[in-house]
């Protein structure tokens, strides 16, 4: 037992050290081609120049929204796939993202951003989120029980319908409308609004730790919800409390930086195989994993074709997918939560 | 004999003309220390003490014969890879002697002390001190006199007096009490300032404006707040090159804040290079201090633009301002010479770091720039106009012209809007009477895309003569059977992403289609039609009226 603990607070100064110093390598490079020495002296020497500028306004809010987001999305995958007890389950499979899409889809048709500014884009992506999250829940609670392999399904279908409503949007609006549309289902980390950012960052540590407080519920459930039962887990309380936490993560985190793939899918199975199956150091692992990932996802993204930036959910799709593909090949493992 | 005769005469004049300035030597000048100095001939190898020399030296073409300058001389730029002879106040006197100049130029009073060294050590020295405007265009010729090269020195009198001339006019008459009250910050701690016997106070009067201290009869001195605030500056000038640092350096000293310029954030900040230097530059000085003071009379043009659509981007190199455009985007291929500059962005996504690096005034988006990424540029308190895309001709002219007065260049854009809108007519006048064929205007391939009436290539079929048959749709979704039912008379296909030839076979199999029957199938260039600037609109339309009525138009 005291090794466990020794273990795995060493893995979370590894991971806490790994992100850290992702985020000192991001605020290092990028198209402006500011040299690394001079980096120190512009943040000593203050505002006014352009140098510093470019680092606190321009790269440190991506660095931050990354690591809110990346972290969000990795703890939702996590939780998620704990309860479902299934390894392909993840952020975007229960309908959130479709609903978030096309929340912002309506605003960007209707002009609403034009009378309500900026803000209004992640408001509606939020409003989309929650209608259908409400939506999921309602349509799987039966008799007061929430069937797990329902909500599961019922999200796959309502995924399905927004991402054909958005189409149809698509194919009725104007040219410019669409290029809204695309932009912002492409996801970017670009956010002006600090504000946005800030919240951000609250939403997902906040979700940690309440996530953390369920995470022996968690371990119970992945033996399956029966045996959860058996082991006196109020397993509909817990179910109720680690979906809405999840739906919330991932709903923010859609609507501040649109659909980013992969992170919440790739992240807990990869951080699963190196620090195992206990909820207790996963969550906080994957929330870390997660973070630093999305961040040098996002470097990457911004300095491969510089000038020019590439979407982020190329990056995390292609870097991420073939790490795991790789690690899962050279490391035998059991994917998801079926057995413990 | 006679023609030998004309050939010296000749050879003779054109030799006079050539040295004449050669011949002006030896000569004595004085300098203002009061002392005649003779010059024996032309100085060949010049030691410039001050930065204001050295710029002068190179206005008047000497950059050759200047073989010392200061750590502070840096312009024009080939000063800067001259020896260096230490600080203006800190000169090296022994390294000024081992370039063995025949000439050193010493300037201000501060330079006296090595005036008297460098004369003891045998060197001549022509010590100067302008105190006006005035002063500093005669000093051009007094240099130029003792250098030889009065010629050039006349010319820059008369280039410079000219521009400030302008300036003036601009400004207009001002009555001396309504000149606004200028405080001129040389020092913060303490806070030191200038009076009448610096150029400087003559700068802000040629600006229209007044230093509160003109009737003190001394070049700088020393002074506590609450004299300023007697005075009440309407403006706060300091000097300093990173304007916003210096700015914000004076407003965090507390004594500064009573004073109700600052509060109103009446600060200018000029560059030290240019308002410390009497040199040949004063004119510009003068304007830009005139335009902090008068800034309706002046408008400030932008100098660094950044243009994130390609018809923008041809649009600036229509309007001859290609120079100023720093940046534009992947897309910006037309013309040529844009391919080779700076690309900070595809049509939608933008480099932010990118655009804020190259510092510019004003960035020019498209309603394609992804709004984020505008907001952000606002929030960095960079200058963004939007053009949205146009849906008539009309609107592309209207954009054309808000161009055009952005960049200061109106008169330029209103002639080419001209010129197009008379091409534009004479076609329509052509095609007016004739019978209109109907079209299909295919944009995309899969699915199957049209323009309706709310793009400006709608206007091409209209005024071609002809009638879209989707004009009056919401969207541009077509479907084949649409087409066939309408059965239009010519098809015109944009090859916008999609193979035009591939797509004339698929229609030729239509063969019921009158277009298809008569051959009336044609392809035309996406570049053509979609990079909407007043000169390529005519191009294009030219291209489908033809099309449309082969028989009238002709080429």
């Amino acid at each position: 037992m005291q090794n466990k603990v020794i273990r795995w607070i060493l893995w979370v100064l590894l991971l806490g050290g790994i992100l850290l110093g992702i985020s000192v390598f991001s605020l290092c490079v990028g198209s402006a081609g500011i040299p690394v020495s001079e980096i120190f002296n512009l943040i000593l020497d203050g505002k006014g120049s352009t140098g510093y500028s470019i680092l606190i306004d321009i790269r440190l809010p991506r660095i931050i929204l990354g690591f809110a987001i990346g972290g969000a999305l990795s703890l939702a995958g996590v939780l998620l796939q704990g309860m479902f007890r299934n390894p392909l389950v993840e952020p975007y499979t229960l309908g959130i993202s479709g609903g978030a899409a096309l929340g912002v889809c309506i605003n960007i048709v209707f002009k609403l951003n034009e009378t309500a500014g900026i803000f209004s884009f992640p408001l509606s992506g939020f409003t989309g989120a929650v209608l259908v999250i409400f939506l999921i829940y309602s349509l799987s609670k039966k008799k007061g029980i929430l069937k797990i392999q329902g909500l599961l399904l019922t999200g796959v279908m309502i995924s399905f319908i927004s991402s054909s409503l958005i189409m149809l949007i698509m194919a009725i609006s104007r040219t410019e409308d669409i290029h809204g549309i695309v932009f912002w289902i492409m996801g970017s980390l670009e956010e002006p609004n600090w504000a946005l950012i800030k919240l951000a960052v609250i939403i997902a540590v906040s979700g940690l730790i309440t996530s953390y407080l369920f995470c022996f519920d968690l371990n119970a459930l992945s033996l399956g919800e029966e045996e959860a039962l058996h082991l006196g887990i109020n397993t509909e309380r817990s179910k109720r409390f680690l979906f809405i936490t999840a739906s919330l993560l991932t709903g923010c985190s859609v609507s501040v930086a649109g659909i980013i793939g992969f992170v919440g899918l790739i992240v807990p199975h990869f951080v699963r195989m190196f620090v195992g199956r206990d909820h207790r150091i996963l969550l906080i692992a994957s929330f870390l994993t997660g973070g630093a990932f999305l961040i040098l996802c996002d470097t990457l993204a911004r300095t491969i074709i510089s000038p020019l930036e590439l979407p982020v959910g190329v990056i995390t799709g292609i870097l991420g997918g073939s790490l795991f593909v790789y690690a899962m090949s050279k490391k035998q493992i059991v994917l998801g939560g079926n057995s413990a | 004999m006679k023609k030998s005769a004309i050939l010296w005469t000749f050879l003779i004049v054109s030799l006079l003309a050539f040295c004449g300035e050669a011949f002006s030597f030896p000569l004595k000048a004085k300098d203002d220390m009061g002392r005649e100095i003779e010059f024996l001939k032309k100085p060949e190898r010049i030691v410039s003490l001050a930065p204001t020399h050295t710029e002068i030296l190179f206005a008047l073409g000497l950059g050759e014969k200047v073989v010392g300058v200061t750590d502070f001389c840096n312009y024009p730029g080939e000063a800067e890879e001259k020896q260096k002879i230490g600080g203006y106040i800190t000169p090296d006197i022994e390294s000024i002697i081992a370039l063995k100049p025949d000439l050193i130029l010493a300037f201000g009073t501060l330079q006296q002390p090595f005036v008297e060294i460098l004369e003891k050590r045998g060197q001549k020295v022509f010590y100067v001190y302008p105190r006006s405007v005035k002063d500093t265009l005669d000093l051009f010729e007094r240099i130029g006199n003792i250098t030889g090269a009065k010629v050039n020195a006349e010319q820059l009198k008369n280039e410079v007096s000219e521009q400030i001339k302008c300036i003036q006019n601009k400004i207009g008459q001002i009555h001396n009490n309504k000149r606004p009250a200028v405080f001129r910050v040389m020092g913060l701690e303490p806070i030191g300032t200038i009076g009448s016997r610096s150029f400087q106070t003559d700068v802000f009067y040629h600006a229209g404006g007044k230093n509160i201290f003109a009737d003190i009869r001394k070049d700088f001195f020393q002074i506590n707040i609450d004299a300023i605030n007697e005075h009440n500056p309407d403006v706060v000038i300091v000097c300093g090159e990173d304007s916003e640092k210096v700015k914000q350096k004076l407003k965090d000293q507390k004594k500064w804040k009573t004073l109700e310029a600052v509060k109103k954030d009446r600060i200018f900040v000029i560059s030290c290079d240019l308002v410390c230097r009497p040199g040949p530059r004063i004119a510009e000085t003068i304007e830009k201090i005139a335009s902090y003071l008068y800034p309706d009379k002046f408008v400030v043009y932008p100098e660094r633009i950044i243009s994130l659509g390609p018809s923008i981007t041809e649009e600036l190199y229509l309007l001859g301002v290609q120079d100023k455009l720093i940046g534009c985007t992947m897309y910006c291929k037309k013309p040529e010479e844009a391919k080779a500059k700076e690309k900070v962005a595809t049509v939608i996504e933008v480099n932010l770091e990118k655009v804020i690096s190259l510092k510019p005034d004003i960035v020019l988006a498209t309603s394609l720039t992804d709004i984020k990424s505008v907001q952000k540029l606002k929030d960095l308190e960079i200058k963004v106009v939007d053009f949205p895309l146009p849906e008539s001709f009309s609107q592309i002219n209207d954009q054309f012209l808000k161009l055009g007065k952005i960049t200061g260049k109106q008169k330029e854009a209103a002639e080419i809007i001209n010129i197009a809108k008379n091409k534009v007519d004479l076609i329509r006048n052509k095609v007016k009477d004739l019978q209109r064929p109907e079209v299909f205007f295919q944009v995309g391939a899969k699915p199957l895309f049209t323009i309706t009436g709310d793009s400006f290539i709608n206007d091409f079929i209209e005024y071609a003569g002809g009638i879209n048959i989707a004009e009056n749709l919401k969207s541009g979704f077509f479907s084949r059977e649409e087409v066939l039912k309408a059965d239009p008379d010519i098809l015109i296909i944009v090859t916008m992403g999609i193979k035009g030839e591939k797509e004339k076979k698929i229609w030729g199999k239509y063969t019921t289609l009158k277009a298809v029957k008569n051959d009336n199938i044609f392809i035309i260039d996406s570049y053509k039609l979609c990079s909407p600037t007043p000169q390529s609109f005519v191009e294009a339309l030219e291209e489908i009226a033809n099309i449309l009525h082969p028989e009238d138009i002709g080429e």
